[in-house]
């Protein structure tokens, strides 16, 4: 099978049952998803089970997916609407905060002073982030980490293209007000 | 001069459309404020580029494929999959409940081999099938078919007064 085969040719195959088609789909863009997820959630853990739990409903939605080549977007509204599904359920309207032990980064690991420097600055970051209300930060994931443009993050959020500038304006004004509140790490 | 605060972080997330982006083009080209504040930005901007998570090399297909084509066909799927058990029930309660209209219900024809025709009068049902009799509703002192009507209100159109 061609691998520039668009998402949309995979996701016709997928829906006649070419399990190939689906493995393709799956592995090209499981990295992208589990990012978001990790983000949305704060929890690898939980993200990794909603990764599986997304493909499956992209599995289960094939036939009635519309090839329009928007299968990002439909794909990360999936993505989001289970992550904030699982918020809910947890009962909290925040950010889970992001615990950079759990994310593997190593960015708390002494060194050099430059280096000590930038992961000081990349923890004030990711914690400022967190503290960012779930739509700003959404969109923001959405744009700055998946690369999607504002109408493709418009589309996975079920919202207009203003809403996600709006939203990401607002996220971006208050990282940078809490991160001033910090010192010069800005 | 207006400044452009509000539109410099779009501006370096390269999100701003040509007007605006020519607006912000021109402004800074003689605002050192505004420009000091695009550094600040474009530095926000590439921090948040920076702290994504690392992610593992381990595919999750085994797992997806296990909940998908592993459990058989797409028919399969869609009877036993998500609500498949409810699903199951529902057919299995519609079963139960066809075999039992099949063996209390009499069969249709009425006491003289007529076949029953509901547009036609229909008394000879009441007068002479089991649904006269009151035992089947739980024994002598159950309540009888004219009671059940004469309750229900449809006692004159069942006498046809």
């Amino acid at each position: 099978m061609s691998q520039a085969m668009d998402d949309d040719a995979l996701m016709t195959r997928t829906a006649a049952g070419d399990e190939e088609a689906f493995r393709l789909l799956v592995q090209r863009w499981e990295r992208d998803v589990l990012s978001f997820l990790i983000h949305m959630l704060g929890s690898v853990e939980e993200a990794e089970d909603l990764l599986q739990e997304t493909f499956v409903q992209v599995f289960r939605k094939a036939d009635a997916y519309r090839a329009t080549g928007k299968f990002k977007s439909w794909l990360f509204r999936i993505a989001g609407n289970l992550a904030r599904s699982r918020l809910r359920r947890r009962k909290i309207l925040r950010w889970v905060p992001f615990n950079p032990v759990d994310h593997d980064i190593g960015s708390s690991q002494p060194g050099p002073d430059a280096d000590l420097e930038s992961s000081q600055r990349k923890d004030a970051v990711r914690a400022s982030m967190d503290r960012l209300p779930q739509r700003q930060k959404e969109a923001l994931v959405l744009n700055r980490f998946q690369g999607m443009s504002y109408q493709e993050a418009a589309e996975a959020m079920g919202t207009t293209v203003p809403g996600v500038e709006s939203l990401i304006q607002r996220a971006l004004a208050a990282l940078r007000a809490d991160l001033a509140g910090k010192g010069d790490l800005l | 001069m207006k400044h452009v605060t509000e539109l410099l972080q779009l501006f370096v997330a390269g999100e701003l459309d040509g007007p605006r982006k020519h607006v912000v083009e021109e402004h800074l080209k003689k605002c050192s404020a505004c420009r000091d504040e695009a550094d600040q930005a474009l530095r926000l901007w590439e921090d948040l580029g920076s702290v994504g998570p690392v992610l593992s090399n381990e595919s999750v297909w085994p797992s997806v494929r296990a909940r998908t084509f592993g459990a058989g066909s797409r028919q399969q799927q869609w009877f036993f999959g998500s609500g498949g058990l409810a699903r199951g029930a529902l057919a299995a309660t519609a079963l139960a409940a066809g075999l039992t209209l099949g063996i209390l219900v009499p069969v249709n024809e009425g006491p003289d081999g007529d076949v029953y025709d509901p547009g036609s009068d229909s008394s000879w049902l009441l007068e002479s099938s089991w649904l006269s009799e009151s035992s089947w509703l739980g024994g002598d002192g159950a309540p009888g078919i004219d009671e059940l009507l004469l309750g229900a209100g449809l006692q004159d159109e069942v006498d046809g007064s």
